[in-house]
């Protein structure tokens, strides 16, 4: 082989050898080879020396790095590798961070740490995923999949507490009301008292007025029977506060039970349905409330995540719109270098 | 709008007649183009490399007797359509430049 054309090949052997697959590197070399070989051929063949036959080619072909520089544009495979693995490990490291502030951030200052380390790992991972010239979309998907199915079940299960203190509230709202149920049953059945003992009491003796209760209660009876009042008076707000003896006074507001009854009655329907609402509720309710949780979780996931790596795709499409343009971005002239 | 991908569009140019190898096509070039595009010869294999990657060529070696092996490549049918559609930016590009230029010779004769 003429000697310069073989110093320009052990040249663009030592410049490619570290950066591309060892197959590629024998295809450029052959076929730069068989090129140089055919011009150096022809240049001898129109009657130039041997030297300048092998120069003249050269210089047709170029200089080393114009083959070099296209040939190994974005680096080794190995390189490339390796840029691939710290881009999704980027990205994991954004989605774990991503969960983490879902799941744990206390407070606007942890929120915006943990804000702050996503969107380093995501810009991280945008210039690895450039630098490997890769399309990644499998780890991306997985990734992003596993972050939304996480962000949901840490939603989900963040949802689990508020669902059990939930449900110890209904009882406690559900015992209250059954309490009331048992109260208005006893008054219902002191306006029935009332009414008798209007009709029946003869006597001016001196009654309670309880104005808070409204009930009356006839003095003279033992401490115990003051807390069996004998008959609902009127509703609390038509007595006079604090108590009377005036039995004209307490006959007077005494207008009849029918309304009160009812008044009473639709007030035991209003509770005992409240009740039964209460109880049918939690079961169903809840479970329909938990896959909304879990939605939300997965919309709120993937909101987050998603915009992240929108952020990163737009890196990655001007990269690639600018690697139309070989060897002028600072990117490509570093991993050409 | 700008032509992008020159290199490419020549290659694919000549090969979407026949078959060749890294030097005829170099040559196809500079004869075609009455001498009026040398290229940087070196330049042509990253180039040929980088259409076979996206799959718009193939290659495959052919035995010389007596000479070093030779790498002929075919344009497959992904790299004709690109190629029509590499023709299609071009011509309305020169067209676009046509009209800019015949229009400055037009005024150039009536204000002489």
């Amino acid at each position: 082989m003429p000697k310069y054309i073989h110093w320009y090949l052990v040249e663009v052997e030592s410049q490619v050898r570290e950066r591309l697959r060892i197959d590629h590197v024998h295809t450029l070399l052959q076929e730069t080879e068989q090129h140089l070989t055919q011009i150096y051929s022809e240049n001898l063949a129109n009657g130039m020396s041997d030297e300048d036959a092998q120069l003249a080619a050269l210089q047709r072909f170029g200089p080393v790095s114009q083959v070099t520089g296209r040939a190994s544009k974005g680096g080794s495979p190995e390189e490339r590798d390796s840029c691939g693995r710290y881009a999704v490990g980027s990205l994991i490291f954004g989605a774990l961070v991503t969960c983490a502030t879902v799941a744990f951030a206390p407070s606007w200052t942890a929120w915006s740490i943990c804000l702050f380390a996503c969107i380093a790992s995501v810009i991280a991972f945008g210039i690895f995923a450039l630098l490997s010239r890769k399309m990644l979309i499998f780890p991306i998907a997985v990734v992003v999949l596993t972050t939304c199915i996480g962000i949901a079940t840490i939603s989900a299960q963040r949802f689990i507490p508020e669902t059990s203190i939930l449900r110890s509230r209904a009882s406690d709202v559900v015992a209250e009301l059954e309490r009331y149920t048992s109260e208005l049953d006893k008054d219902l059945r002191m306006v029935d008292g009332a009414e008798t003992f209007f009709k029946t009491a003869k006597h001016d003796a001196p009654y309670w007025l309880g104005a808070n209760r409204g009930y009356v209660i006839p003095l003279g009876l033992e401490f115990s029977d003051i807390w069996r009042p004998v008959g609902y008076l009127v509703r609390i707000e038509t007595v006079r506060k604090g108590f009377t003896t005036d039995w004209t006074l307490a006959k007077s507001k005494w207008h009849g039970s029918k309304d009160l009854r009812n008044s009473l009655q639709s007030s035991l329907n209003y509770v005992r349905a409240e009740r039964n609402r209460i109880l049918s509720f939690a079961p169903q309710n809840l479970t329909a409330a938990f896959r909304e949780r879990v939605q939300e979780g997965l919309i709120h996931g993937a909101g987050i995540f998603l915009s992240l790596v929108a952020l990163n795709g737009v890196v990655f499409a001007i990269g690639r719109i600018s690697k139309k343009r070989p060897g002028k971005t600072w990117l490509e002239r570093r991993l050409a270098s | 709008m700008a032509f992008k991908g020159d290199l490419d569009a020549l290659i694919l140019g000549v090969l979407q007649h026949h078959s060749a190898h890294g030097y005829e096509i170099a040559k196809q070039i500079t004869k075609k183009t009455n001498d009026l595009m040398r290229l940087g010869e070196g330049k042509l294999y990253p180039a040929l490399h980088k259409l076979e990657e996206a799959g718009l060529v193939t290659a495959e070696w052919q035995q010389q007797e007596g000479k070093p092996s030779r790498r002929i490549y075919k344009i497959t049918e992904q790299g004709l359509r690109e190629l029509d559609h590499k023709k299609s930016v071009w011509a309305q590009l020169s067209s676009g430049i046509d009209s800019i230029l015949s229009a400055a010779r037009k005024e150039d004769r009536s204000h002489a």
